[in-house]
């Protein structure tokens, strides 16, 4: 089967702990080495305050609260670098408190025409039951679903599909996996997760999708 | 199943059904917000599985019985972008490429291809002028680097092929530290494998 291109894509890594967002600065970023001195020097503060910080470089945007630490590749740019990023940064800030971990993707298809756009709705979320009592013509807004992993212990996959409101009849998909911290909060091993994991969470993540859109356009 | 599962997905491109445009997020000096939270279930009623997917939806599929009570105060910090307006990469092919020769003016890289593993590494020369002067002062042997090959949407629709080279920025220290970590991660993973 020939692998579908999403028309748009991102993969974003979120942290769920303890952080002091004022510390993740564009400039402290530089001085770690982890940005470019033109990146830091370009990047587009939104706010740097204790309860919240938002940047933007010309390839991700970063935002943390005290409780999460989100780092988001733009549509412009490769998320490759991401996972160094996060990374590098955890393992200076190697005593800062990390419970857990997501890995996630996003991917908006066309589908080419309304009928197939309608027949993904139609598969994942059967509308049979649905009309017999609801007037118009129902349709699926939003659809997760929910699985372990088995590399990981505790850890889950998340596939949410929506109609993509940025690809003219497109579906959007967004792909999750998330990995619980150890008993220590300490980010080493979710680091250690988030280096082995992330070249095959970029592969797996698609071929996920693909099937999915396969199995649904395929002629009844 | 435990909830803080839910929320490692990200709130940007993910959230789309929400109006609220990119960097329409409010400032610090806004007042705190109310947390009035989602009633707790009552009989059986159940917690609205887009509340506890969402961090900030409004929906208007909530059941409450009862007036709200205020939870908390918490900052607002919703933060919603989308790609509109912004250009857009198709990439087509990833490779991870390790500098094995330094010349003069250009450097040989192997090359391992990221959207095929299934491909063999091949070698490759790069000449300088296909790296930003920050990025050539990484070029040494052993470095490593992302060569990302796409295509490239202007806000305007034009497309553009792209290819860019971005050197690898990780603490040396900390490649070995990863190494070791994820090698421990691995044995643990043996050891105590995931109950099924």
């Amino acid at each position: 089967m020939t692998q579908r291109i999403p028309e748009i894509s991102g993969s974003s890594i979120v942290l769920l702990g303890s952080f002091n967002p004022a510390i993740f600065q564009p400039e402290w970023f530089f001085r770690q080495g982890l940005f470019r001195q033109s990146e830091a020097e370009a990047a587009e503060i939104k706010i740097i305050v204790p309860q919240l910080t938002h940047f933007e470089t010309e390839s991700l945007v970063l935002q943390v609260t005290p409780q999460r630490f989100a780092a988001v590749s733009k549509a412009s740019a490769n998320g490759a670098p991401l996972r160094d990023l996060v990374v590098g940064t955890f393992f200076i800030l190697e005593h800062v408190p990390v419970n857990a971990l997501g890995i996630n993707f996003q991917m908006h298809f066309s589908m080419g025409s309304e009928e197939n756009w309608h027949k993904i709705g139609d598969r994942l979320a059967p509308k049979d039951g649905w009309r017999g009592i609801l007037p118009g013509r129902p349709g699926m807004l939003s659809l997760t679903i929910r699985t372990t992993l088995d590399h990981v212990a505790n850890a889950m996959f998340h596939v949410r599909v929506e109609p993509s409101l940025q690809v003219k009849q497109g579906v959007f998909f967004e792909t999750n996996e998330h990995y619980p911290g150890g008993k220590t909060d300490s980010p080493a091993e979710l680091m250690g997760i988030l280096s082995e994991r992330w070249e095959e969470a970029q592969i797996y993540a698609p071929r996920v999708v693909n099937h999915i859109l396969g199995w649904a356009l395929e002629t009844e | 199943m435990p909830l803080e599962s839910s929320i490692t997905f990200s709130d940007g491109l993910s959230k789309q059904n929400d109006d609220v445009l990119r960097g329409t997020f409010l400032g610090a000096t806004e007042p705190p917000a109310i947390d009035f939270g989602p009633m707790e279930p009552v009989g059986a009623e159940q917690v609205s599985y887009s509340t506890l997917l969402a961090s900030s939806v409004s929906s208007t599929t909530d059941v409450k019985s009862n007036a709200p009570i205020p939870k908390s105060a918490v900052l607002p910090s919703v933060l919603r972008f989308t790609a509109r307006g912004t250009p857009k990469l198709k990439t087509k092919q990833l490779f991870e490429g390790t500098v094995i020769e330094v010349q003069e003016n250009g450097f040989t890289a192997t090359l391992s291809d990221k959207t095929n593993l299934a491909y063999p590494d091949e070698e490759a020369v790069f000449e300088n002028t296909e790296i930003s002067e920050e990025d050539q002062l990484l070029v040494r042997p052993g470095s490593s680097f992302y060569w990302v090959i796409g295509h490239e949407t202007s806000v305007g629709g034009q497309i553009t092929n792209v290819s860019r080279i971005l050197f690898r920025r990780l603490p040396a220290w900390t490649s070995r530290k990863l190494e070791k970590i994820a090698a421990d991660t691995s044995q643990l993973n043996t050891l105590f494998p995931a109950e099924e």
